[in-house]
């Protein structure tokens, strides 16, 4: 059999640009490690309508989704105390033939569907099967090396939606292992509960669903955050940092996430609950700056492959869905034209520069850099802001006047004026790129 | 439950790591996946794996002081390769293999 174009990897990426091929009517091969989509996969998992929308419309009324999130919090964690955020829209929440904004969804049921709505337009699946290698002739790639017996299966174009892990594009030069301070390792809980007693507990109803990020002292010193979703009838909470600072710090990750589940403003929400499922899955937080080849002969690099995440806004699956859809149309045109050179396969790369991709990794390039150089920041303000909060809040006869003069003084005496502003000035500087 | 590892940090753990691999679904296929490439006793640079690896594969044993490999508890998220490429030789389980995300 003769195929347009290959696959490597049926997870968010590959899905997406396998879903735009078929349905362009390319002859598309999909191959997977996992005996399904989705079993090797795992997320926190929260995906983002619009992007999804646009590969499969209407997506909402079947796909296995768990609930919309309508309801965000984000907690800052000092020693003993958490001051807490929380934001609820109206406009987050679905519309009678609309969307939610957000779900949540557990990834292997979720890819199984996905993968199996490009199998409807005519993508075929290769389950069960590791890619070892790129067939390269002549510089250029034309197919891949399986571990099937006689494994060798030959194309024009591969596409890589391989994730994280991309040992095929590394073993050749696209891309590179990333460093341990490059790379967040994750680990997660599925944990089981009635739907009733979720939406008693996180006060929800039933299509409502609230997602906490966790920040400060619950990740011990560790650059990253706790996290806990709402799903159907369980919960998602994990923990994630640096892969360098669990080495360093000496800290395991799956100890965290007792520390984690045990602290005191989470506890109550996990109560009586039973894990399903531990897991874990690495995030690659290189970066804008070291953004790989993307495009070359006969080939093309999508997703976490690419290191197209977001990590400041737990958007990974996000850019999967962009850059795949990105690949899959690029794809469809070279196979119009027959033309699979580098040169016409850079309208990928144009179109990554034209979307939120490209522009969003370069405006948030410098952040991860400036917290890995930073890390005081994340144990010092914490500290104080509960310190604020707490001389602000805590009625002991003080008068409100006097109560805020203190705190500022208070908060002073942690850190000197000049240091806050240019902190900030620092902080904006990054996130306002 | 103790940690075999000599590590500072110690948090508070209520489920142990065995108890959390036993909620996960495997299908094995009895070859490693796993190998040293480096000298298995090495411990400047392999230590940080008894605890950095978030299935607990990896232990110094105590009578041959060689790095111990339980590579049936993997859970395939590639932390090892990238904290020791010179030393742990990680690839992905033969296809179909290896760990069953049933939730994910
Ligand atoms: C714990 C955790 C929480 C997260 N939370 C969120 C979140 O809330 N929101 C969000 O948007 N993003 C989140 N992300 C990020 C998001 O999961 C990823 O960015 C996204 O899955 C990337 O999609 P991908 O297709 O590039 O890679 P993957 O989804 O990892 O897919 C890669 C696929 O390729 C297969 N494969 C790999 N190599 C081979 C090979 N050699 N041969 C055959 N098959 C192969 C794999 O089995 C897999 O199916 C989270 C990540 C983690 C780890
Ligand atoms: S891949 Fe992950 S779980 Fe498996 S041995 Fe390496 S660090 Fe441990």
């Amino acid at each position: 059999m003769n195929f347009d174009v290959i696959i490597i990897g049926a997870g968010a990426a590959g899905n997406a640009a396998a879903i735009t091929l078929a349905k362009g009517g390319a002859k598309v091969l999909q191959i997977e490690r996992g005996k399904f989509p989705g079993e090797k996969n795992l997320m926190g998992g929260i995906i983002y309508s619009s992007s999804l929308e646009e590969l499969v419309p209407d997506f909402w009324k079947n796909a296995p989704i768990e609930r919309p999130i309508t309801e965000q919090n984000y907690w800052v964690s000092d020693k003993k105390t958490v001051t807490k955020l929380g934001y609820s829209d109206d406009a987050f929440k679905a519309k009678t033939e609309a969307p939610a904004h957000a779900y949540t969804v557990l990834r292997s049921e979720f890819d199984k569907w996905m993968a199996g709505e490009a199998k409807k337009h005519g993508a075929m699946l290769l389950p069960a099967t590791v890619v070892l290698d790129l067939i390269v002739e002549e510089g250029k790639v034309v197919g891949v090396v399986t571990d099937r017996p006689n494994g060798e299966i030959r194309a024009p174009l591969v596409i890589s939606g391989e994730g994280v892990n991309a040992f095929v594009s590394w073993k050749r030069n696209f891309g590179n292992k990333p460093k341990p301070d490059e790379v967040a390792l994750v680990v997660k809980e599925v944990i089981e509960l009635p739907e009733d007693v979720i939406e008693d507990r996180f006060q929800i109803s039933a299509n409502e669903g609230a997602s906490y990020e966790i920040f400060g002292d619950i990740t011990k010193g560790c650059l990253g955050y706790a996290f806990l979703y709402t799903n159907r009838k369980t919960v998602s909470i994990g923990v994630g940092s640096l892969v360098a600072d669990f080495a360093n710090n000496e800290i395991a990750s799956y100890e965290l996430l007792e520390h984690v589940k045990n602290h005191k403003s989470i506890k109550p929400f996990l109560k009586g609950g039973k894990t399903i499922e531990y897991a874990g899955h690495l995030i690659p937080e290189g970066g804008y700056k070291k953004l790989p080849t993307l495009v070359a002969d006969g080939f093309l690099m999508t997703g976490d492959a690419a290191l197209m995440v977001n990590a400041v806004h737990r958007e990974g699956s996000n850019f999967a869905f962009v850059s795949g859809r990105l690949a899959g149309e690029v794809a469809l045109e070279a196979i119009k034209n027959k033309d699979f050179s580098s040169n016409f396969l850079n309208a990928y790369r144009k179109k990554l520069e034209d979307s939120f991709i490209l522009k969003d990794l370069r405006s948030y390039e410098d952040v991860f850099p400036f917290f890995r150089k930073r890390r005081d920041i994340l144990n010092d303000y914490p500290q104080l802001i509960s310190y604020a909060a707490k001389s602000l809040l805590t009625v002991d006869g003080t008068p409100k006047g006097k109560k805020k003069k203190n705190m500022v003084k208070g908060v002073l005496k942690m850190k000197s004026p000049a240091q806050i502003v240019k902190d900030l000035y620092n902080l904006l500087k990054v996130l306002g790129k | 439950m103790k940690d075999s590892s000599d590590k500072k940090n110690s948090v508070t753990e209520t489920v142990s790591i065995e108890d959390k691999l036993f909620t996960i679904n495997y299908d094995h296929n009895h070859e490693t996946h796993i190998t040293c490439i480096g000298d298995p006793k090495e411990w400047e640079v392999l230590n940080p794996l008894q605890w950095t690896c978030p299935a607990k594969v990896y232990t110094k044993n105590q009578d041959s002081g060689n790095l111990d490999i339980d590579f049936e508890n993997c859970i395939e998220c590639g932390t090892c390769q990238i904290l020791c490429p010179d030393h742990i030789l990680w690839v992905y389980p033969k296809g179909g293999y290896g760990i069953r995300n049933r939730c994910g």
